[in-house]
């Protein structure tokens, strides 16, 4: 009759993706939380991070230990949409022809769309539309996309010149927004020590721990971690203080509030708990609201950025 | 494995389609309501306590309770009552310092436990166990909403679990409530010193068994105020009449009044009558009562006579 054993193993094995990916990243360990948090919410996630900061190897790294189909999607803006979902071709077999669909790169569990600002908006639509659907269709036929699907796309904070910064209604479909900065000095020795030292030279290994079926599980799982009614109620007072902030433009959608109470509830899984505790909202309010609102001149001119506006609404509400 | 995460209908009582998990902490959170209960009940009695003999002593200091008379009667059905359970009281009556201060008692009593029930008791037991708040008060809005999920009948297991190791003492500051009871001895003990040495900061309105206060010692009717005894000051009016005054003499002195007038006199002043002398009158005690007061006179005139 008790789940409670089965539950307890799924989190042990949370416990040990993250020490496996611990063992080819160092630190980044919110980072880390965060994009298990996205996976486990069944969501995606925006990555801003400069170059050569690893989140290529983070999440081909969550993906080898979770048992993932990984893929990993390049924008140029010469990219078609077509490239990213797939395309029909015609296959000779057996002296007839045939329109074949070839799957794109997005047919995979985690989908990895380096630079989306460098494509253009057919094809950044192409491939968000995908990643909101869950499913493709070309040439009238709907091909469903992979259980569980997950796309993290990058973007660069500088060198903005020839680039499609994504609109507003884009970058709402993304559950989180990741922020990537320089590690610390003992971790970059660290980072360097591993991957420059001992006798292959390649990246070090790592065993799977979690299947893709647990983390369907896991998946349904979250979506039934109580929360109490204070602590929701709370989290949707937050959103809403985004529209009413001075300092704020254009506040949070209704959206905002959904994926604050489901990543809030995904951290308190992650975390080994039965409920929403007020600090696992506290501490996903920033990726979930970072993208979502947009300061006007006052907060421009005084220097705040958006995490500082999270941080005081949330010290408000 | 497909369990609905969204609530159940649930009865009117709440128990209807209920896990065991959840009649747990339905019951858990029923105990922990009086838990509550019995502390503010605590709290409450104490405090009453406190406030029924600080008034009770206040009222006895200032010499009664203004617009009362000093004792009050006890109702017939309350004597009738403990007549029925075999007590009897000496007097009817109830001192008025003492009723006030059972009113302001109960006042308190009434006042503090609606005080301190007005906030949920549940909340105030999580209050004092930080440790359980969270969880309890989500386990508390799940049940209410009749969640049977996996993760919530795991919560409820956790929750008990954390429920058989917390406790409802630190719902009670006991500091506090050693404070009042100390507080109670001490004003105790001042009521009893109050009442062996019959202080009064306005008087004690009696005087004597003749006194203002027309009653007897037994017959203690509380401080009064002076003035209402014996009125508002006036200027005596000068008398008008002339009237003779006989100032009596007794027993053998040197008067010059004869026999006769000396007897009268003697047995005016109480020691001729037939009757018993009143010791309390006579100064002397009953066992010492004389029986012919003339003969003793008697015995003396002799005796002097022998030795002039």
């Amino acid at each position: 009759m008790s789940n409670t054993p089965d539950i307890d193993t799924l989190q042990q094995r949370l416990e040990l993706v993250r020490e496996e990916v611990g063992k080819r990243i160092v630190g980044q360990r919110e980072v880390l939380e965060h994009l298990l948090v996205c996976i486990l919410a069944d969501g995606n996630a925006l990555l801003e991070s400069n170059p050569g900061l690893g989140k290529t190897t983070m999440v081909r790294t969550v993906a080898d230990v979770t048992d993932l189909d990984f893929s990993r999607v390049q924008n140029t803006p010469d990219l078609m949409p077509s490239d990213i979902t797939g395309t029909e071709i015609i296959r000779e077999s057996g002296g007839t022809r045939e329109f074949v669909f070839e799957k794109g790169p997005i047919f995979a569990n985690v989908v990895l769309a380096d630079e989306i600002n460098r494509a253009t908006p057919k094809t950044q639509a192409a491939l968000l539309e995908a990643m909101q659907e869950k499913q493709v269709t070309a040439a009238g036929e709907t091909y469903d996309l992979p259980r569980p699907f997950f796309v993290l796309a990058t973007q660069n904070p500088i060198d903005q010149e020839g680039t499609y910064p994504l609109p507003e209604a884009q970058t709402d479909r993304f559950l989180l927004k990741l922020v990537l900065d320089y590690p610390s000095y003992e971790e970059e020795r660290d980072i360097v020590n591993l991957y420059t030292g001992g006798g292959s030279g390649s990246t070090p290994s790592v065993d799977k721990v979690l299947t893709r079926e647990e983390i369907k599980r896991i998946q349904s799982l979250v979506r039934e971690v109580p929360i109490a009614d204070d602590v929701r109620d709370r989290a949707i007072k937050l959103v809403r203080a985004t529209r009413e902030a001075e300092t704020v433009d254009f506040g949070a959608s209704p959206r905002a509030s959904m994926g604050l109470v489901l990543t809030a509830k995904a951290r308190a899984f992650l975390r080994g708990r039965n409920h929403v505790s007020w600090d696992d909202v506290e501490a996903m309010a920033p990726p979930v609201l970072r993208h979502r609102i947009l300061l006007d001149f006052r907060a421009e001119r005084e220097g705040l950025s958006t995490d500082d506006v999270i941080a005081t609404l949330v010290d408000e509400v | 494995m497909s369990e609905t995460s969204t609530p159940r209908e649930t009865g009117s009582d709440g128990e209807t389609d209920s896990s065991p998990e959840e009649r747990k902490i339905r019951r858990a959170l029923t105990q922990i309501r009086r838990e509550g209960w019995k502390v503010a009940v605590i709290y409450a009695v104490v405090d009453a306590a406190l406030a029924t003999l600080v008034v009770n002593l206040v009222a006895t200091v200032l010499g009664g309770v203004p617009s009362l008379p000093a004792r009050l009667p006890i109702p017939q059905a309350v004597l009738r009552a403990l007549g029925t359970a075999g007590v009897t009281l000496a007097e009817p009556t109830v001192s008025s310092a003492a009723v006030v201060g059972a009113a302001v008692g109960l006042l308190v009593l009434v006042a503090e436990v609606a005080w301190r029930v007005r906030r949920p008791l549940v909340e105030q037991f999580e209050a004092a166990n930080p440790a359980l708040q969270e969880s309890l008060r989500t386990a508390r809005d799940a049940v209410q909403s009749g969640q049977h999920t996996r993760m919530a009948r795991r919560l409820y297991e956790g929750v008990l679990a954390d429920l058989r190791r917390a406790s409802s003492v630190g719902l009670l500051d006991v500091r506090r409530i050693a404070v009042t009871v100390l507080l109670i001895t001490a004003v105790s003990i001042a009521t009893i010193q109050l009442a062996v040495v019959d202080i009064s900061l306005v008087g004690t309105g009696e005087s004597g068994p003749n006194g203002p206060g027309g009653g007897t010692p037994s017959e203690y009717t509380g401080l009064q105020d002076g003035s209402s005894i014996l009125g508002d000051p006036e200027d005596v009016p000068e008398g008008q009449e002339n009237l003779d005054a006989t100032i009596d003499t007794s027993g053998s002195g040197s008067g010059d009044g004869t026999d006769a007038e000396s007897t009268a006199g003697y047995e005016d002043s109480g020691f001729g009558g037939p009757d018993a002398v009143e010791s309390q009158r006579a100064g002397f005690t009953e066992r010492e009562q004389l029986e012919d007061a003339e003969l003793i006179r008697e015995y003396n005139l002799r005796i002097r006579e022998e030795n002039e």
